[in-house]
């Protein structure tokens, strides 16, 4: 195995491996994680970066793609290396494929 | 729990605009400072920011080309630096602080309780106290309370125990009282018999030693009742140990006037508050009083002496003043007369001896210069026999 083989065949043993030990993804998988309370409160974690932010729009860049939340009066509570902390008004969520 | 949080470390509400505030949020995420309440408005961001990372902002600020203001700041370490701008409110706070330390580092107040009601004698401790050079005002580690319990104790032999105690800023004394133990004779050494009243004997009973008195004798106080001495055949004295029992009639008597016209007080309703402050013993008064009633009761109220259980030096307290006057009663002869009895057994009613056999009362009137009393005497039978020791001659 060599190069795009061995990038593309690690993840999906990693997912296996999830699979069969019932292992939490995000942590074995890297993945980001959006926990959403009601349409007020919603918290990510490990996200790369934020790429656009006023009261209305929100947009945080992840290791797969882009998140962005549209709502009225969009503050963000906590912004530390590994998570954010937004509340506010939602009114609608949008996950986007990189690429 | 936050808000508790941040006002202990403090923060600062920074404004910034620019082009790349984005930026400036992503840059201070990977260099871990700690960002809240991102609030957006219209030509920027406000945010709050802990006083140790805004040092570190000035590198990502040069970086990204923001403009930062800091709109205010809140907290614990701010109000330090402000403490040290006002020094005489700081100073102020120490000396407070200090003098309720100070404060209460001595005593402010002694106090003596007896137990039980064997007639302690209060002015005598105090006196007692002032001798050890205890008094209000002294350091409290200058009292040693054992020590104190332990020479009140041994000066007198009237207290059957001292225990104090330093609450607060008060010395505590409590007293136990003892009863004065009746004069001790050996049952070896010889002794007499005496009578420690006047009376009629009424019944006597010799067990050792010679009588001197016959039933119906009157006797004075002091006088031998049994000698202690035995005489033989041959005309030979040995002193003995007297033994016996005296009984004797007493009386107890009291005599009142008797008075058709009689004054009591009477309030008349008519009252005045005074509110002060008292400082130790010095009294300020709220309101001046012009004039005071002729005859009046007073009576003293203090609030706040006793703050939380210790005494307090000082507290506000409030005289009510009730004015009184004399109302005048007229009785006819026969409800005066029962009034001056009734005056009159309750006279007497203090002076019996606790431990009397059977009484007989009688009232008598009399009349002396013009005017009536009411005599109430009462009989008591009791014994009046006490050893005392013979002196050896």
């Amino acid at each position: 195995m060599m190069g795009k083989d061995r990038k593309k065949f690690i993840p999906k043993l990693k997912e296996k491996v999830a699979d069969v030990f019932e292992l939490p993804k995000d942590v074995i998988l890297d993945l980001s994680k959006v926990i959403i309370y009601g349409n007020r409160v919603a918290i990510i974690e490990n996200f790369v970066s934020l790429t656009d932010y006023d009261s209305e729009n929100l947009v945080v860049k992840t290791d797969k793609g882009t998140i962005r939340i549209r709502g009225r009066n969009l503050v963000i509570k906590e912004l530390s290396e590994r998570e954010m902390n937004i509340k506010g008004e939602f009114l609608d969520i949008e996950l986007c494929k990189k690429g | 729990m936050y808000s508790l949080v941040n006002y202990f470390y403090g923060y600062l509400m920074l404004k910034i605009h620019g082009r790349g505030t984005e930026r400036f949020l992503n840059i201070a995420r990977k260099r871990k400072i700690f960002l809240q309440d991102i609030t957006p408005c219209k030509d920027g961001l406000y945010l709050k920011i802990r006083p140790k990372d805004f040092l570190k902002i000035r590198d990502i600020v040069k970086k990204t080309g923001i403009k930062v203001n800091v709109n205010y700041k809140r907290g614990l370490p701010f109000f330090f630096i402000k403490l040290k701008e006002r020094k005489v409110f700081l100073i102020g706070l120490l000396m407070s602080l200090s003098s309720v330390i100070v404060m209460s580092m001595f005593i402010w107040g002694v106090e003596v309780y007896p137990v039980g009601d064997t007639g302690i004698d209060i002015i005598e401790i105090s006196k007692k106290l002032e001798d050890e050079g205890i008094k209000k005002g002294m350091l409290k580690r200058n009292i040693d309370t054992f020590g104190l319990s332990q020479k009140i104790m041994t000066g007198s032999g009237k207290f059957a125990w001292v225990f104090s105690k330093i609450e607060g800023t008060r010395l505590i004394i409590s007293v136990a009282g003892r009863n004065e133990m009746p004069q001790f004779v050996s049952s070896k050494e010889p002794c007499d018999i005496v009578a420690t009243k006047d009376g009629y004997i009424k019944n006597i009973l010799v067990k050792e030693g010679t009588q001197q008195v016959k039933v119906g004798d009157t006797v004075r106080r002091g006088e031998v009742l049994i000698k202690g001495s035995v005489e033989f055949k041959d005309g030979s004295r040995k002193n003995v140990h007297a033994l016996g029992e005296v009984f004797a009639r007493t009386w107890v008597s009291a005599r009142v006037p008797v008075e058709n016209r009689i004054f009591k007080d009477q309030r008349t309703g008519k009252e005045v508050s005074r509110y002060y402050i008292y400082i130790g013993e010095k009294k300020i008064f709220f309101k001046n009083m012009s004039e005071y009633f002729k005859e009046y009761d007073k009576i003293v109220e203090k609030m706040g002496g006793d703050f939380i259980k210790k005494h307090f030096p000082i507290g506000f307290g409030v005289e009510k003043y009730y004015e009184k006057e004399k109302v005048e009663h007229n009785f006819d002869s026969e409800t005066a007369t029962n009034y001056a009895r009734d005056k009159a057994r309750e006279q007497v009613r203090l002076k019996i001896p606790k431990d009397y056999m059977s009484a007989s009362e009688n009232e008598v009137l009399i009349v002396e210069e013009n005017q009536i009393f009411v005599e109430v005497i009462v009989e008591c039978i009791e014994e009046i026999g006490e050893k005392r020791k013979i002196d050896p001659e």
